[in-house]
């Protein structure tokens, strides 16, 4: 209560700095949580892809040739999939989606206009990979991909602007130039969910892909692990099989080069790269550089201040050690005051860093690769509220409002607190 | 006074070396920043060479064979083909919203194709430099994307030249730089990458017609003819009159007669800029994030140093009371306090010197630029940190100007 007190006196006798002091706590935070916020957008669990921590994607494989040539992020075919990820102990679900995914898709009703869609082809094992839910219909099963069925799932949006209406299970749309029927509705998908967004989802019978070759096809593999099974294991596993199939490569000349298949949600955005899990190290280094920079020059300034103002308070400081006040219990109470103006602060940046991430994400992000997305959706595409109010968030933002406080109060308190009493008083007068 | 100022400053040196040290990693950012964001917003200072406003690009598709929907029609296919996509392109032309209709491969902008060619003189010198990349498009090309000629031809010259198979090239600055001016062009007869099974003409030269707004030059080129038998292949930009894009846009949309007939359909019909957009999007995104960068660190450097001028003012209020007694004049103080900031950044600019001296020219090949713009990036840090400084101490000079001798002097 008497910190309160002393806060509030302050605030009120100081009325600048606190805005000042507010303001830089507030900008620090803002800033730090927007970049923490972006980066985690990769990996936050939110449905459709509510199981993120434990889905694992195996995009492609890579190829050394005896002559220098090599092969990179080549898709496989179902046959070479099954051979290097089926049947891996630790794994709940295996799923096969085509690799080209996310691609544009020109649907209409029967005569009608066309509407320009985003387009993934998939398995049944999706569905029980991904939380979508279901407004109407249901998702295809596995006698349905076994005999490659005319079938597809849209989305909410697509099924209201082609019918007019949710409940369209049933009924017929054009895919190209192909007649569908779509036998499931599902809640639309965030664009910036990369593994799950699109407004068409196209039954995928990869038994039926016509394969010209004995490894590339057309392929990719997703798996969710068991629960409690860790990454590493799996991918321990997986390399088990690629040394297995070695010999097989070695005999044409070939290398398989094992690229630490398959990788996490973070992992996947450098699965190009022949060692993401040190790009991945390099990305957390930089960011931490990053966080340095954005908390210590507010903190220097910060730290100014909070000097400033105990200048002003020295005699107070002494008569409290007069009284009998230790130096550590002035230190405390000079952090405390001090962590709940940063917390203000704090809470100050973390609601303007909300704000600014559902509205001008798309301005200043970019989830869509050098060359641009296909879809101005997904360029258009900010996050959800439900991507962004995790508990990991908050717990973050008070972790950065207490590193904040503790760089800008610290040494300004305990060289306060050294003061004199008898000095401190005859200073004052 | 000057001497006085410094030998203030050297007293309170604890707070000032932090500030320098502010004011100096700041400055540091802001200048490195600055660079890198010239190098790359520097291409929309080049004039874009077309006018992308009220163009929409359209694909073209063939209905496949074994679609519910494909009309066989025998042995006419190929033939019915190629007279239904040119009276689509007919329909196209007639509405009433559209300005001009061109057939094309890889003419529009803004996608990051590149189909690089030299070109050779058959008459004369065996290679003459010029190097960029390919775009076909039919005459109308020039009308669609405005195309705008460097000779002082007007658009229907230029029509006329690739409607008599000539080319179109670009004022490509790689063999400008060179010493060479493409305008020597016209009039010789080329071929194109070593191709001799079709010679062009040289028939004007264009303003270049870049990838993006954002790249240099190099990626610019030329136009090729697309004429005759070759007008039944590619994808179809249009011009819609001023203001009647929507109009256009609902018509496509509406009436099947515009876009379909038997086995050809229009499809994917979008705005060039909304083309622009998703193609220059992260190196917009890129520039934007730096831009903000800048921004916070000239508020983190504003809210520093409000704050440490303020508990300044208000320890020395008896000095600048005896300074006013002494015959100091309002303006007076507020350029010492001014000057006190503007010292900080002296110090700071001779710190990031002799920080990034040693690494100039490291930057100077990374980056390809003469040492000019080092320097004006230099100027233009120093410019924004400065007026950071007059902003901040502004509020606390002011305050202090405003301080009255006699009541200072009385609460001391």
């Amino acid at each position: 209560m008497n910190y309160f007190r002393q806060i509030y006196y302050e605030m009120k006798h100081q009325r600048m700095m606190t805005w000042v002091s507010i303001s830089g706590t507030a900008l620090a935070i803002f800033l730090v949580m927007a970049v923490i916020m972006a980066d985690r957008i990769n990996t936050v669990e939110v449905a459709p892809e509510s199981n993120r921590g434990r889905i694992l994607i195996c995009g492609g494989f890579n190829v050394d040739f005896e002559d220098g040539r090599s092969w990179s992020g080549m898709p496989y075919t179902f046959s070479f999939a099954k051979q290097l990820y089926e049947g891996i102990e630790g794994i709940d679900h295996i799923s096969f989606k085509l690799s080209r995914g996310g691609q544009k898709g020109w649907v209409h009703l029967k005569g009608g206009a066309t509407h320009n869609t985003t387009r993934i082809e998939v398995d049944n094992e999706f569905w029980n990979i991904y939380d979508f839910k279901f407004i109407d219909g249901r998702p295809y099963d596995a006698a349905e991909v076994a005999s490659n069925a005319k079938l597809v799932v849209i989305t909410q949006s697509l099924a209201r602007s082609l019918f007019g209406e949710d409940k369209v299970s049933g009924r017929e749309i054009y895919c190209g130039d192909f007649p569908y029927k779509v036998i499931g509705v599902v809640e639309d998908v965030n664009p910036l969910l990369s593994n799950t967004y699109a407004e068409v989802f196209k039954l995928y019978s990869p038994a039926f892909v016509r394969e010209n070759d004995r490894y590339i096809g057309d392929s990719e593999v997703i798996m969710l692990m068991s629960p409690g099974v860790t990454a590493e294991e799996i991918k321990s596993r997986v390399k088990e099989r690629f040394m297995k199939v070695q010999p097989q490569f070695a005999k044409e000349g070939m290398t398989l080069v094992y690229n630490q298949q398959p990788y996490t949600a973070a992992e996947q955005e450098f699965s190009s790269n022949f060692q993401p899990d040190r790009v991945l190290a390099s990305k957390k280094q930089r960011n931490l550089i990053m966080f340095a920079i954005l908390l210590l020059l507010p903190a220097i300034n910060l730290g100014s201040l909070t000097r400033g103002r105990l200048r002003h308070r020295v005699s107070e400081i002494g008569v409290r050690r007069a009284f009998g006040a230790t130096r550590s219990s002035i230190v405390r109470q000079i952090f405390g005051e001090n962590l709940i103006i940063t917390l203000l602060g704090g809470l100050i940046g973390l609601v303007v860093s909300f704000l600014f991430m559902k509205y001008l994400f798309h301005l200043f992000f970019n989830f869509s690769g050098i060359y641009g997305p296909g879809n101005l959706a997904i360029s258009h595409a900010t996050p959800d509220f439900s991507m962004l109010f995790t508990w990991d968030n908050f717990l973050l933002a008070f972790l950065f409002c207490f590193v904040l406080n503790t760089l800008s109060a610290t040494v300004p308190a305990w060289r306060a607190s050294g003061v004199e009493p008898a000095e401190a008083i005859s200073f004052s007068h | 006074m000057k001497r006085n100022l410094l030998n203030q400053m050297k007293k309170e040196w604890r707070d000032n070396v932090w500030l320098v040290i502010e004011l100096a990693v700041v400055c540091l950012a802001i200048w490195g920043l600055s660079v890198i964001v010239y190098v790359q917003g520097k291409g929309l200072f080049i004039p874009r060479g077309f006018n992308p406003e009220n163009v929409y690009s359209i694909s073209l598709k063939k209905v496949p064979s074994g679609s519910p929907n494909y009309i066989d029609l025998g042995e006419n296919a190929g033939a019915a083909y190629r007279s239904d996509f040119l009276e689509l392109l007919r329909r196209l032309r007639e509405n009433p919203n559209v300005e001009a209709v061109a057939t094309h491969w890889g003419a529009i902008p803004y996608n990051y194709n590149y189909d690089g060619r030299q070109l050779a003189l058959i008459d004369g010198q065996d290679s003459i430099l010029y190097f960029g990349n390919t775009r076909y498009g039919s005459p109308d090309i020039v009308n669609v994307l405005q195309l705008n000629s460097l000779t002082g031809k007007s658009r229907k010259d230029l029509y006329e030249m690739l409607q008599r198979g000539e080319l179109l090239i670009g004022n490509n600055p790689n063999y400008e730089e060179s010493g060479r001016n493409p305008r020597d062009l016209i009039g010789k007869k080329v071929i194109l990458g070593g191709d001799t099974s079709r010679i062009y003409r040289v028939g004007d030269v264009i303003e270049q017609v870049r990838r993006t707004d954002f790249e240099p030059g190099w990626a610019g080129g030329y136009i090729v003819p697309l004429v005759g038998g070759d007008e039944s292949w590619g994808s179809v930009a249009v011009r819609v009159k001023p203001g009647k894009g929507m109009q256009f846009k609902e018509d496509f949309k509406s009436n099947a007669d515009l876009r379909k007939l038997r086995n050809v359909y229009f499809s994917d019909l979008k705005s060039l800029t909304d083309i622009r957009e998703s193609c220059q999007r992260s190196v917009e995104v890129d520039i934007r994030m730096k831009i903000i960068i800048m921004i916070f660190l000239v508020l983190t450097i504003f809210l520093g140093l409000l704050g440490s001028f303020w508990f300044r003012i208000q320890q020395r209020i008896s000095e600048i009371a005896i300074r006013k007694v002494c015959g100091a004049k309002r303006r007076e103080i507020f350029a010492r306090i001014i000057t006190e900031g503007l010292i900080l950044l002296l110090g700071a600019i001779v710190v990031v010197g002799c920080i990034v001296w040693p690494f100039i020219g490291t930057f100077e090949n990374m980056l390809f630029e003469k040492w000019t713009i080092f320097l004006a990036a230099e100027a233009f840090t120093v410019l924004i940190v400065a007026i950071g400084i007059i902003i901040s101490l502004w509020y606390p000079a002011r305050k202090a100007m405003q301080i009255e001798p006699a009541v200072a002097i009385k609460s001391e």
